[in-house]
């Protein structure tokens, strides 16, 4: 596979395994800055255990990844969200007994300093990262259009709300890859539809979104790029129309072939 | 809001500053400085268990090396207390790291069984090491830092500067310890006590916040020896064993985890109660004990989260009126 | 010779902890929760059996079978009134709810039987006997032998009979062993029941050695725990590993080294061991589920 220069992230040879189970087995792909790519793959395919290898929460077994040229393979989850990629999870995680607005707060950890000593003191210091902050994350909560929700308490919020809230703390860590696990499970239609136009819309500032789905429909109608893996393997990488008439992928993956 | 904030730790310094000279007698003075020092090591323990969302069965050993270090530096090298003191704070910090960094490893049962190992070592090495804690015998005759020369001095002013010492520290770490708490700091430990693994992926460094949390609380219990050791002028090793470190937890769970104002409802509790029920003196842990096994079941907010919510309740129910 | 010597004393002390430690194994795979009110358990044993001895003078048998039911009903009920609820708050209640037990058991015998660390008779004789050499005094043999007979009985218990490996099946896959139609309440309180029971044995046979009340029983309670965390609390014979390796560890660390170091260097092993291998000697590394 060749690398293009603005590849923001390279995944190369990746192999994952838990005592004798391979989770993933040689993977290797790119992905270019700015794109919206979606992963998909029936249950056990590794797409979760992707993730957790790319975001640090699982050491790989052989393998490496690049993000932004630079080798991140053996960093710990919070050093790769400080150099710029940030994950979800497939059921949500809330810090429940903070409000919406103060979740998306501690989005700001990285983005905004302050220091022990400074907040020990209320120096002005910590003051100013505290109203930073505040406004950074009501921003975001606008941009997700929970800013009437900012003083509610996150275990009060609908699965929705908590998705969207979701994304507006991953976007508050200053953030240039967005890595979503399933954000659409559980939403209803009009949900759905809310999420693809917020995804698009922070696609277009740039941002690059990698998410993994079920919702084939979803993936095609919102991606530019498309990731197939299945028992741990890629089985293929390509535009949707490609993959749509990937015959591998139709018998692999949806088992009959004329379902799309 | 914050004007307002500040007024009450305003009013509470004038409080504590004037409370000795209200008539009070020196008995109930140095029952309460006892309890103003409890309180310090409880708001500490309070923050790893109710703030930080981590646990310690050996709270005592980090009292026992600040007192320890606090009375070798007066009694042995003729140093003054105020810089004694803050040197017993910080040996106690340093040994607060080795918890902390236990805690990276383990969790919940483990964590408090390793904590419990650790107070138990230190409780023999205390014993064991005369040289450096004065063995079974301890360290007697530690003198206070409030006359010329170096005598003990048992005069009502020497008792109420002793509660001063021991109440200004109090307030003093309780508000930089909810400065931490209202700033980003907090809200990074806030967010590892409700979901680790996402403020892991948050981008909050959870390693070092555990270990910040346990050298806190250290660092408190650390000064909290320090007064200690001139308030009764003798330490020995049985002050500072697991039983001690036990005495910390129940102060704490009863109080109200996670608040400050809990850990001197239950540092207050635990120094006075058994001085008005003094007849049922071996009854007292005992009785402690089956308080803490109690508030566990039935108010996991401990005494402070009942009032609190009682206080709230009242306080909108007169707003609805008005 | 002093070497065997001392790995007779070891193995003596050892198998206290391993009876110890077994119960915090099977309370821990049952319920997920270390029990830290064991040590208590096995001095409430010792005291509680001295009762029975002096005061109700029972046969000493008789004795043994009798403070297993105090201290097993004693266990169902700690277990299914105080910590079960509180386990369902949080891990922490639960720790507190057993921390809280360790102190309410220990005070109570304090505060109803003694302060004092007691006399308590040795099942039989005082005086040592020369056996090739190593002088043991006669309930040291019983210690081993009991703790033998104990150890058989539990393993022909969990493996031979419906009623233990139905107990095992609860612990280890609840919800299938609910879909087969065992009763996982009862099997947990089992187990507690007997965890609970062998800590009051072990009270028993150690107090002719530790005396009857007093916090050293206590101690060898915690003992008890750092045995099966050596030895690993995930598998059946990681307390009676981790008891025997850690009894002659001590023992001849007190030869050898220094008597009032000893058990310092007890819990610096355990946080040692759960440190470099946390599944203990003879556990297998398991998975984390993220």
């Amino acid at each position: 596979m060749s690398r293009i220069a603005f590849d923001i992230l390279y995944v190369d040879g990746l192999t994952k395994a838990f005592g004798g189970l391979v989770a993933l087995q040689d993977v290797s792909f790119n992905i270019a800055a700015g794109r919206i790519v979606g992963i998909i793959g029936p249950n056990g395919a590794g797409k979760t255990t992707l993730f957790n290898c790319i975001s640090g929460l699982e050491k790989v077994t052989s393998g490496t990844i690049l993000f932004k040229e630079r080798n991140i393979t053996r960093l710990l989850p919070h050093e790769v969200v400080k150099l710029g990629m940030v994950r979800t999870f497939q059921t949500t995680r809330l810090f429940r007994h903070m409000t919406a607005l103060e979740n998306v707060m501690a989005g700001t950890y990285l983005t905004v300093r302050s220091s022990l000593f400074a907040d020990l003191l209320l120096l002005p210091k910590a003051l100013r990262a505290e109203q930073k902050s505040r406004e950074k994350a009501m921003d975001l909560l606008k941009l997700v259009k929970l800013d009437d929700l900012a003083d509610l308490r996150a275990e009060n919020l609908t699965l929705s709300q908590a998705r969207r809230m979701e994304i507006a703390r991953v976007l508050a860590t200053g953030a240039e890859i967005l890595l979503l696990d399933e954000p659409s499970a559980g939403l209803d239609d009009n949900e759905r539809m809310e999420l693809v136009a917020l995804l698009r819309e922070i696609n277009s500032t740039g941002m690059t979104v990698v998410l993994i789905e079920h919702d084939i429909d979803l993936i095609i109608n919102l991606c530019e790029e498309i990731i197939v893996l299945n028992y741990g393997r890629l089985l293929a990488k390509g535009s949707p129309a490609a993959i749509k008439n990937n015959e591998a992928v139709l018998e692999a993956y949806l088992g009959v072939s004329d379902e799309l | 809001m914050d004007k307002r904030k500040n007024l009450i730790w305003f009013v509470l310094a004038i409080v504590i500053a004037l409370f000795p000279f209200l008539g009070v007698n020196t008995f109930t003075v140095q029952l309460l400085t006892l309890a103003g020092i409890y309180a310090t090591v409880a708001l500490g323990l309070s923050f790893v268990l109710g703030n930080a969302g981590q646990i310690s069965l050996g709270q005592a050993a980090f009292f026992g090396i600040g007192a320890f270090t606090t009375a070798q530096l007066i009694t042995k090298f003729q140093i003054s207390f105020w810089l004694a003191l803050p040197a017993g704070g910080f040996l106690a910090g340093l040994a607060g790291a080795a918890p902390g960094y236990l805690a990276l490893r383990f969790q919940g049962h483990y964590l408090a069984m390793v904590t419990l190992c650790f107070g138990l070592i230190l409780q023999i090495l205390f014993l064991e090491l005369p040289s450096i804690t004065g063995g079974a015998g301890g360290i007697p005759d530690i003198p206070s830092p409030f006359i010329l020369g170096r005598a003990i001095d048992n005069s009502a002013g020497a008792i109420i500067k002793t509660f001063h010492v021991a109440w200004f520290l109090l307030l003093a770490t309780a508000w930089l310890l909810n400065n931490l708490l209202s700033a980003r700091s907090g809200r990074a430990f806030a967010a590892i006590r409700d979901d680790t693994l996402a403020a892991e992926a948050t981008g909050i460094p959870v390693a070092g916040y555990k270990v910040r949390a346990f050298i806190i609380a250290a660092v408190l219990a650390g000064l909290s020896g320090g007064v200690y050791c001139i308030h009764t002028h003798y330490i020995g090793p049985e002050i500072f064993g697991v039983g001690s470190s036990l005495e910390f937890l129940i102060i704490v769970v009863i109080g109200g985890l996670g608040s400050p104002v809990g850990a001197v409802v239950g540092s207050l509790l635990f120094a006075v109660l058994p001085e008005v029920m003094r007849s049922y003196e071996e009854y007292r842990l005992l009785v402690f004990g089956c308080m803490l096994m109690l508030i566990v079941l039935i108010a996991p907010g401990g005494i402070w989260g009942l009032v609190s919510n009682r206080i709230s309740k009242v306080w909108k129910n007169v707003k609805n009126r008005l | 010779m002093d070497l065997l010597q001392f790995t007779v004393s070891g193995l003596t002390i050892g198998s206290v902890y391993a009876i110890i430690g077994i119960g915090y194994y099977l309370i821990y795979i049952s319920t997920r929760v270390i029990n830290f009110a064991q040590g208590a358990l096995v001095q409430l044993g010792g005291v509680v059996a001295l009762s029975f001895l002096i005061s109700w003078k029972l046969p000493y048998a008789l004795v043994f079978f009798i403070t297993f039911f105090v201290a097993a009903i004693l266990g169902i009920v700690f277990d299914k009134a105080f910590v079960g609820p509180a386990g369902r708050h949080s891990v922490l209640s639960s720790i507190l709810m057993t921390v809280g037990g360790f102190l309410v058991f220990e005070q109570a015998i304090y505060v109803f039987w003694t302060k004092d660390e007691l006399m308590f008779p040795a099942i039989s004789g005082e005086l040592p006997i020369n056996i090739l050499g190593v002088m043991i005094i006669p309930q040291a043999l019983w210690i081993i032998i009991i703790t033998a007979f104990i150890l058989s009985g539990l393993w022909i218990f969990f493996n031979c009979t419906v009623y233990g490996s139905a107990i095992m099946a609860a612990a280890e896959k609840p919800e299938a062993a609910r879909l087969v139609g065992i009763n996982v309440n009862i099997m947990t309180s089992s187990s507690w029941a007997l965890a609970a029971g062998l800590a009051g044995v072990a009270g028993i046979l150690i107090a002719p050695i530790t005396f009857a009340g007093g916090s050293l029983s206590a101690e060898v309670g915690i003992k008890g725990f750092v045995a099966v965390i050596l030895g690993g609390i995930t598998h059946p014979l990681g307390a009676v590993a981790g008891g025997l390796l850690l009894g002659i560890t001590e023992s001849l660390t007190t030869g050898y080294v220094s008597s009032a170091f000893k058990d310092a260097i007890s819990f610096g092993l355990l946080i040692a061991v759960l440190a470099l291998r946390p599944e203990g000697i003879m556990g297998q590394a398991r998975r984390e589920k993220v």
